[in-house]
C-alpha cells in the first residue's frame, strides 16, 4: 500500500477499532503514544472489551510468552493465540506484558495459574517472587510430582507464597507424604478445590478455612465422612460452609448417621421451617432433586438440626455414589444469592431490630458505577428496586418460626468501603431519628490497615458490640486483635466470637466503657487474672480452660473477702464440677420450699453454707431444668450462690446477691 | 452483493445541483440522494422535491470535485440497494469485498482519507462504513511497524534493534509497563 500523506481521521478510528480483535486493539496501541492513548480511552475498546471473554497471558519453561483470548463478537466464541519470544527475564517479561494488557483494557490481572513442575526450585522462586505481589482473584497450580518427593519443599513454598483472593484450583499431583499447613495461605478463600486429595489429612478438614471445599480423590472412607457428622453433631462447626468429597469408597449416607429420623415430604425437602418444626428429631431425611446443564440430577441425604438451632446438611448424589457433600445452613450470616465471583464483605452495621442491614460487593469498575445513581457524595446505587425475600426466624426462646420479608439493597461505594458504610449508617440514623444500636465485625477478614480503617470509622459509641473472626492458628494478628478491643466503643454488650490463639492476652481494664454483659464464645486464653478484673454486670465464659480448682479458688477468695466487679459469672469449665466439693464448711440444706429464700439463709447464720436444690421452668420450651448449689452467706452479709445445672456438670454459676 | 445498475440520466425535475469546493456542478438525482442523510435532510428541509420549489444548487464546501466524482459513482452504484441499517444483513464485519468494492477503493491512502472524510460529511453510511472495514482488513496481521506505514502513524516509540517492533517508553505507562521487553532476533524452536 502506498504511503500517504494524512492520517487515518479519528472519525474513523471509532469504527475501525471496533472491528479488531483485542490483539489488533494491542498491536495497534503499540504504534505510538498517541494510539495507545486512543487504545485506552476511546469507547470501541470498551465495546471490545464488553464481547472479551477472557485474556490470557502466560508463558512455558523455554522462551516464549503465549498470548490467548477467548471473545464472542456475534454469537459463538473464538479463541485466538500468538507467541511471542523474549531474550529478557521470561517470568518479568510476561508480567509486563500481562501489566500491559491489564492497563490496555482497563481489567485487573483476575488470575494466575502455575505448571510448577515445568520449573527447577530457582526459577518457581523467581516466578513466586515476580507474582506474589500481584494478588489475584483465582489461582490455578498444577503439576504432577507424586513420584518425586525431593521437591515437596519447593510445592510449599509456592503454597505459602501464592495471593489468591477468592478461589484456588490445586489440581497438583504431589508424593503422598506431602503436607502442608493451609493456615499459611495469605488470604482467606472462597472456594478451594483439590483435584488431587490424597494428601488431605483429616485434621486438615477439620481446619481448612474457605467458604466452599472441594476435594476430589481422597483417600478417605466412609468411616471418615462419619466421623466428621458425628462431630459436627456434638458440637464442632467447621470453618468452611459446604464441602464437597469424593471418598475411596461408596457412601451409604444412611449409615453415617444415628437416630431417629423423620421422611420429609418431597415438597419439603429444602424447607428449613420443617426442619426445624421436626425438633427434638434432628434427622430429616430427604430426597430431592435439581436441574443443571445436563438434566436432573437426583440426591438423597439428611438435613439434621444441632441443639444449638445450627442446621447441616449431608447427601449424595444417586449417581456418585463415591462423592459425599456437607452443606451448613448459615442463618447468621443472612446468605443472599449473588453471583458467583462477587465477593461478599461480612461487615454491616445495624440499626435496631436488623431491619436493615447493608452488604457492600466488590468495587465495580469505574465506568459502570459511574452510570449509577448518586443521591450520597461517594454511594453509588445500581437501581431502586430493592430484592425482597421471605425469611423465616426461628425463635428457640419464643420457640416459635415467624415469618419477615427482608428488603435488600446492594451498593457500591467508591470511596474506603469503611467511610462509605459509615456514611450510610449515619444517614440511614438520621432519616429515621434512631442511633446505631449494633455494630459487628468480622476482624479476621481485614488486614490491619483496613480493620484499623473500620475501627476509626466506628469508633462512635453503640450499645451492642460483635466481634467474630477465627485466628487461632495466627498468633501474629494479635495486636490487630488487642487494638480493636481496646478502641471499640460498646455501652451495653460486647459479645465477643472470636478465636484467638492461646497466647493472646488482654487486659480487660483497657475497655472505654464498664459493660453490662460480656459474652466470650472461646475463652481458652482467659485466665483468673482476667475474671477477677474484668468489669461489668454478667460474665459469660464458654469453651474456658479453667479447671474446677480455679472455680474453687474464686470460691475462697470471695469466702475471704474479694469482691468481683461483676454480679454474675457463668463459666464453662474444662471438666465436670462437683459443686459440692467446692466449698468447704459446716452446711445446712435448704427445704424445697425455701431454696429461695434469703430470710432462711440469713437465719442459719452462723452456718455459711445453704446447700439447695432448685429447678426452673425454661422458657425455651424444653421443660423443667433442675440444679443445685450453694447460698453462701458471708460475714459481712454478703450472699454469694453457686451452682450447677443438672445436666450441665460443667458449667457452673456464681452470682452476687 | 450487486444490483442491477439501469442508467438514467437526471432531469431538471427529479435533481439538484450541487457545487464542490473548487467550483464544478454536479446535477444529482434525488434517488441517489436517498444515500446520503446530509442532503436527504437538506431536500427535506427546502422541500426541493416538490417540482415547483426552485431548486438552488447546494454548495459542498469541503468536497473537492474529484472526490464528489467519486462519491457519485459510489451513489450510483448502490442506487438500487436497500436502505442501510447498520446491522442489517448487508452488514457484515468480515473483511471480504465484492469485486466492484476493491477496485472502486483501490486508491492511495490520503485519497482514502479524504473519501472517508466526505462520506462522514455528507453522511453516506455505507460508504463509511466500507472504508473502515478496508482500512480494518488492511491493518488485521500487521505487525505495529507496518500498522504505522498503512496509517501513516509517526513513530515516537524506539523500535527494537532485531525485530523494528517497537519498545514502549510511555511515561504514563505503569514502571514495570512494555519497555524493558525485547525479543530475541531468532526465537528458539518450541
Amino acid at each position: 500500500m502506498e504511503k500517504g500523506g494524512t492520517e487515518l481521521p479519528i472519525v474513523a478510528l471509532n469504527e475501525v477499532l471496533k472491528l479488531f480483535t483485542p490483539f489488533e486493539i494491542i498491536f495497534f496501541s503499540f504504534c505510538s503514544k498517541r494510539t495507545k492513548s486512543i487504545c485506552q480511552s476511546i469507547r470501541t475498546v470498551t465495546k471490545s472489551k464488553e464481547a472479551l471473554y477472557n485474556f490470557s497471558v502466560w508463558m512455558n519453561s523455554v522462551y516464549a510468552i503465549y498470548l490467548q483470548f477467548s471473545y464472542f463478537p456475534t454469537t459463538s466464541t473464538s479463541r485466538h493465540s500468538l507467541h511471542l519470544y523474549t531474550s529478557d527475564n521470561l517470568t518479568l517479561a510476561t508480567r509486563q506484558l500481562a501489566n500491559y494488557i491489564s492497563e490496555i483494557f482497563h481489567e485487573k490481572v483476575n488470575g494466575f495459574s502455575l505448571e510448577w513442575n515445568q520449573y527447577n526450585g530457582k526459577e518457581n522462586q523467581i516466578i513466586m517472587d515476580v507474582f506474589r505481589n500481584h494478588p489475584v482473584r483465582d489461582f490455578l497450580l498444577t503439576g504432577d510430582t507424586s513420584n518425586d518427593s525431593s521437591k515437596n519443599d519447593v510445592l510449599t513454598s509456592i503454597l505459602k507464597n501464592l495471593n489468591a483472593k477468592e478461589t484456588m484450583t490445586l489440581q497438583i499431583n504431589p508424593s503422598s507424604d506431602f503436607s502442608f499447613d493451609f493456615s499459611q495461605l495469605k488470604n482467606s478463600l472462597e472456594t478451594l478445590e483439590v483435584s488431587f486429595s490424597h494428601w488431605i489429612t483429616f485434621q486438615q478438614i477439620l481446619n481448612i478455612k474457605c467458604q466452599n471445599l472441594y476435594l476430589q480423590k481422597s483417600n478417605f472412607l466412609q468411616a471418615d465422612f462419619k466421623l466428621l457428622i458425628d462431630k459436627w453433631r456434638d458440637g464442632w462447626t467447621p470453618n468452611w460452609e459446604t464441602m464437597t468429597i469424593e471418598l475411596n469408597e461408596d457412601i451409604d449416607v444412611d449409615t453415617c448417621v444415628e437416630g431417629e429420623y423423620i421422611d420429609l415430604e418431597p415438597e419439603n425437602y429444602k424447607s428449613k421451617k420443617v426442619v426445624c418444626g421436626n425438633f427434638p428429631i434432628q434427622l430429616n431425611r430427604f430426597e430431592g432433586y435439581f436441574e443443571n446443564e445436563w438434566g436432573t440430577v437426583f440426591m438423597h441425604g439428611y438435613h439434621i438440626l444441632r441443639s444449638d438451632g445450627m442446621i447441616a446438611s449431608i447427601g449424595i448424589l444417586d449417581e456418585e455414589y463415591r462423592v459425599g457433600w456437607f452443606q451448613l445452613w448459615v442463618f447468621n450470616l443472612e446468605k443472599c444469592s449473588e453471583s458467583k465471583h462477587t465477593k461478599r464483605n461480612k461487615f454491616w452495621s445495624v440499626l435496631p431490630h436488623g431491619f436493615l442491614k447493608m452488604f457492600y460487593s466488590r468495587k465495580p469498575t469505574k465506568s459502570s458505577w459511574e452510570k449509577m445513581a448518586q443521591p450520597i457524595e461517594g454511594i453509588h446505587f445500581p437501581n431502586w428496586n430493592p430484592s425482597v425475600d421471605t425469611v423465616h426466624t426461628y425463635s428457640w426462646l419464643a420457640s416459635e418460626t415467624t415469618l419477615t420479608t427482608r428488603h435488600s439493597f446492594h451498593l457500591y461505594t467508591s470511596e474506603n468501603l469503611a467511610s462509605g458504610t459509615r456514611k450510610m449508617a449515619d444517614y440511614i440514623s438520621e432519616i429515621f431519628h434512631e442511633e446505631e444500636n449494633l455494630f459487628a465485625l468480622d476482624w479476621s477478614r481485614y488486614n490491619s490497615k483496613e480493620n484499623q480503617l473500620i475501627m476509626d470509622a466506628f469508633c462512635n459509641p453503640v450499645q451492642d458490640f460483635q466481634l467474630t473472626g477465627d485466628t487461632l492458628n495466627d498468633s501474629s494478628k494479635n495486636d490487630v486483635l488487642t487494638s480493636i478491643l481496646k478502641n471499640q466503643n460498646a455501652k451495653e454488650t460486647m459479645t465477643l466470637w472470636m478465636n484467638p490463639t492461646s497466647d493472646f492476652s488482654f487486659d480487660f481494664g483497657q475497655f472505654k466503657n464498664s459493660l453490662e454483659i460480656l459474652d466470650i464464645a472461646y475463652s481458652h486464653w482467659i485466665t483468673i487474672q482476667n475474671i477477677l478484673d474484668v468489669k461489668c454486670e454478667k460474665l459469660y465464659l464458654h469453651k474456658s480452660k479453667l479447671l474446677q480448682a480455679d472455680f474453687k479458688l474464686l470460691i475462697d477468695k470471695w469466702r475471704d473477702g474479694w469482691t468481683p466487679n461483676w454480679k454474675t459469672l457463668s463459666i464453662e469449665l474444662n471438666e465436670d464440677i462437683d459443686v459440692d466439693t467446692c466449698v468447704e464448711g459446716e452446711y445446712i440444706d435448704l427445704e424445697p420450699e425455701n431454696y429461695k429464700s434469703k430470710k432462711v439463709v440469713c437465719g442459719n447464720y452462723p452456718i455459711q453454707l445453704n446447700r439447695y436444690k432448685g429447678f426452673f421452668d425454661s422458657n425455651c420450651g424444653t421443660g423443667t431444668t433442675f440444679k443445685h448449689g450453694y447460698h453462701i452467706l458471708r460475714s459481712d452479709g454478703r450472699i454469694a450462690t453457686i451452682e450447677t445445672l443438672d445436666d450441665k456438670y460443667r458449667v457452673g454459676w456464681f452470682q452476687m446477691r | 452483493m450487486s444490483c442491477e445498475e439501469p442508467t438514467t440520466s437526471p432531469t431538471p425535475e427529479n435533481n439538484i445541483t450541487v457545487v464542490s469546493s473548487d467550483g464544478k456542478e454536479f446535477l444529482l438525482d434525488l434517488k441517489l440522494t436517498e444515500q446520503s442523510e446530509t442532503l436527504a435532510r437538506l431536500i427535506s428541509n427546502f422541500e426541493y422535491d416538490r417540482t415547483d420549489v426552485k431548486k438552488d444548487p447546494v454548495p459542498l464546501g469541503n468536497i473537492t470535485s474529484a472526490q464528489m466524482q467519486k462519491i457519485i459513482e459510489w451513489l450510483q452504484h448502490h442506487r438500487y440497494y436497500p436502505k442501510w441499517e447498520q446491522n442489517d444483513i448487508h452488514y457484515s464485519t468480515s473483511f471480504t469485498f465484492e469485486t466492484w468494492v476493491e477496485e472502486y477503493l483501490n486508491i492511495p491512502n490520503n485519497e482514502m482519507f479524504e473519501l472517508l472524510n466526505a462520506a462522514n460529511y455528507l453522511n453516506i453510511p455505507r460508504l463509511f462504513s466500507t472504508i473502515c472495514r478496508i482500512m480494518a482488513s488492511r491493518i488485521t496481521g500487521k505487525s505495529a511497524e507496518q500498522i504505522r506505514t498503512v496509517l501513516n502513524i509517526k513513530t515516537d516509540v524506539k523500535n527494537d534493534v532485531y525485530t523494528g517492533i517497537p519498545i514502549q517508553e510511555d511515561s504514563s505507562s505503569s514502571e514495570d509497563g512494555m519497555s524493558e521487553i525485547s525479543l530475541s532476533p531468532s526465537p528458539p524452536p518450541i
